[in-house]
């Protein structure tokens, strides 16, 4: 098992740095990002040349990449020409903006999962009852909900109709503390952290919709393929209850694909969140995706892409461990 | 001299109720078992032996129901069980192995914890105690180097093993009636005739009553005691086994012995007799006698009315109008 993690974890390398070379050369394909300065008639024609002799941007597609991979990964100050952030380096924009997607990218997707799995399972217990159509007309509803139609929808209805929720944004940009209105940083922690649950709660609830329709369509139906294996009725031969039957024999065998699709979620926590974001006007790491797209900021681009493909290799080697930790029947040596 | 009743099952009716129409897959089955006895039940695929076995234990799923009769277990109807008092009974006083040896056990846990919990709810004993009664039903049915097995998946083991484990879970709570469905079907035939060694010799240890289902006349003769034949959820004939083979009366039983290849017979060379036609649609089932539209002797009478199971001579039931008559035996 431990030979086998190492093998696999040098055996990402490759796969990264090939990621890496198409996404960089697809980046460069989205235009000149220099080309831009030309209409600023404070920059001169040669200043422009001195500037992609500084980024390499007059050198082969191959050694730019090299010398982008060497600033990747040993970011030096001011690294980036970012139109985004001028004069920040890349790394440390990236940064900040990680905590605020991560804080509602996971906290909707655990919630999706520890919400879906009971209800996939009570679903498939309870087969064409009642609760089962209506949890399978709420998992139809939440998948095929477009998330930036069913955010627009709710933010009109329990923002702008009734004001129960802030419209958009991560936090308040002031709060009252004692009848003072303060700078959101300066306000207490638990006062800051309640503001942001209250602003994060739709697109939270959002995203928590559309992504329990996937999970508990899983759970049910894996749940059902497991019921009517012949190693339940075994169990129900021997006398185990109908309980310890559902629980112990049914349950672990029918969470085993679950498991390995949560490993294999794990790039949505940030590419998922994109779309919510922009709507909500959250400034996290969607939002500066789209952002560095649309306007031709390449270093940011690229910083993001690599992060995201990163994010999909880890993904798909800790489903792999997770699948051998749940199923003894994968045993990697 | 006439042993205890064990089991008595009186006119079982099990349908399966679908979109398409009922199924009768059980349809008015009439078994006696005594104690310590092996009684084999014969029949092609989709006769409902299977469903029958299931039935005695409660264990059919939807859309399937009980529809009538009475299962008599050591004198008490197990229909009118709750399913707590049901409960009890599985694994303890009848437990039952199946056919697949390959599904039958959970993937995910060990041999050991699987026949280790059918003695932890049976009995009342601790962890320790169970492991180590676990470890001697194991050795018990011929698993070589049980503790380390103890701690082996099922997909560590072969089939013959498998089977073998899932034996040692049936028997360790010493049941009074063991069902074994199609036990050896999966296996091959060195493996097969090991396993039914081991099932006579526990047998006789344990003085476990067996149902035996199976769809292989050779089996019983090997096994069995008495026999009854099933065609489409009802028996056709009861008989005990040397009477069976000599003189059987059912052309439906006399169809299927007939069928079994033979290495000694002259004829090698010639196609093997097979029962014509095939068994009916379960949605459609022929008027009268179920078997006529495949019987050779069919008449008026057998196309208008089901026959009754009669006793045609003592411990010898058929369900037929026109029994064969022959002295001389299945000639091969």
């Amino acid at each position: 098992m431990k030979n086998y993690l190492i093998r696999r974890l040098l055996e990402l390398i490759p796969v990264l740095f090939a990621i890496a070379f198409v996404s960089f050369w697809l980046v460069s394909k989205m235009g000149d990002p220099f080309a831009a300065l030309i209409i600023n008639p404070h920059v001169r024609p040669e200043d422009i040349e001195r500037l992609r002799h500084i980024w390499h941007w007059d050198e082969p597609l191959f050694i730019r990449f090299i010398y982008w991979l060497k600033d990747f990964i040993y970011p030096k100050a001011g690294w980036g020409l970012s139109i985004l952030a001028p004069g920040r380096n890349v790394i440390e924009v990236v940064k900040s903006r990680i905590p605020i997607t991560m804080a509602f990218s996971a906290t909707s997707m655990i919630l999706a999962v520890a919400i879906s799995i009971p209800l996939g399972v009570y679903s498939a217990l309870h087969q064409y009852s009642i609760p089962d159509y209506v949890l399978t007309f709420f998992a139809f509803f939440g998948m095929s909900m477009p998330t930036f139609w069913f955010g627009i929808m709710l933010m009109y209805l329990l923002a702008v109709k009734v004001h129960w929720f802030p419209a958009a944004g991560a936090h308040s940009a002031f709060l009252v503390v004692q009848d003072i209105p303060v700078e959101f940083s300066e306000a207490p922690k638990i006062r800051q952290f309640i503001d942001t649950a209250w602003h994060l709660a739709l697109p939270i609830f959002v995203l928590v919709v559309f992504q329990m329709g996937a999970w508990l369509r899983y759970m049910r139906s894996s749940m059902l393929e497991v019921k009517h294996q012949d190693y339940v009725r075994t169990a129900r031969a021997k006398g185990v209850d109908s309980r310890t039957v559902t629980y112990k024999h049914a349950f672990r065998n029918a969470i085993i694909p679950i498991i390995t699709l949560i490993g294999l979620s794990f790039p949505g926590l940030i590419g998922g969140a994109m779309i919510t974001e922009t709507v909500f006007a959250i400034d996290g790491i969607g939002r500066l995706t789209f952002k560095a797209v649309m306007s031709q900021d390449v270093f940011v681009a690229m910083a993001l892409i690599t992060i995201f493909a990163v994010l999909v290799v880890l993904g798909n080697f800790i489903a792999d461990i997770l699948y051998a930790v749940v199923d003894p029947r994968i045993r990697y040596s | 001299m006439e042993k205890e009743l064990l089991l008595e099952i009186k006119d079982l009716k099990t349908y399966f109720y679908t979109d398409d129409g009922i199924v009768k897959a059980v349809d008015g089955i009439n078994l006696k078992l005594h104690k310590s006895e092996v009684l084999g039940l014969v029949g092609e695929s989709g006769c409902g032996k299977s469903v029958a076995s299931l039935s005695v234990l409660r264990l059919v799923d939807q859309p399937g129901k009980n529809a009538g009769g009475e299962i008599l277990f050591k004198g008490e109807d197990l229909l009118k069980k709750s399913e707590e008092e049901m409960r009890k009974i599985r694994g303890s006083e009848i437990a039952m192995i199946f056919q697949e040896p390959m599904t039958a056990l959970n993937p995910v846990y060990t041999i050991g914890n699987q026949v280790m919990e059918a003695i932890l709810i049976h009995q009342d004993v601790n962890e320790e105690e169970a492991k180590k009664k676990t470890i001697e039903m194991l050795e018990l049915v011929g698993i070589p180097d049980p503790e380390k097995r103890f701690n082996e998946y099922p997909h560590e083991m072969s089939g013959g093993m498998r089977q073998r484990a899932m034996i040692a879970m049936a028997m360790s709570c010493n049941p009074d009636l063991l069902i074994s469905d199609e036990a050896t079907t999966a296996l091959d035939v060195t493996i097969q005739a090991q396993i039914l060694e081991l099932m006579k010799d526990l047998q006789k240890k344990i003085d476990t009553a067996i149902l035996f289902i199976t769809h292989d006349l050779a089996l019983v003769a090997e096994m069995a005691d008495t026999v009854a034949v099933a065609y489409m959820g009802k028996i056709v004939e009861y008989s005990s086994v040397k009477n069976i083979f000599k003189d059987p009366r059912h052309p439906y039983t006399y169809g299927l012995l007939k069928s079994i290849p033979s290495l000694i017979s002259k004829k090698t060379k010639q196609p093997l007799p097979a029962i014509e036609g095939m068994i009916p649609s379960p949605y459609s089932m022929p008027k009268g006698c179920y078997f006529h539209p495949r019987c050779p002797f069919a008449t008026d009478e057998c196309r208008k009315n089901m026959p009754e199971l009669k006793e045609i001579k003592p411990g010898h039931l058929i369900r037929c109008f026109h029994p064969i008559e022959n002295d001389k035996g299945v000639s091969k």
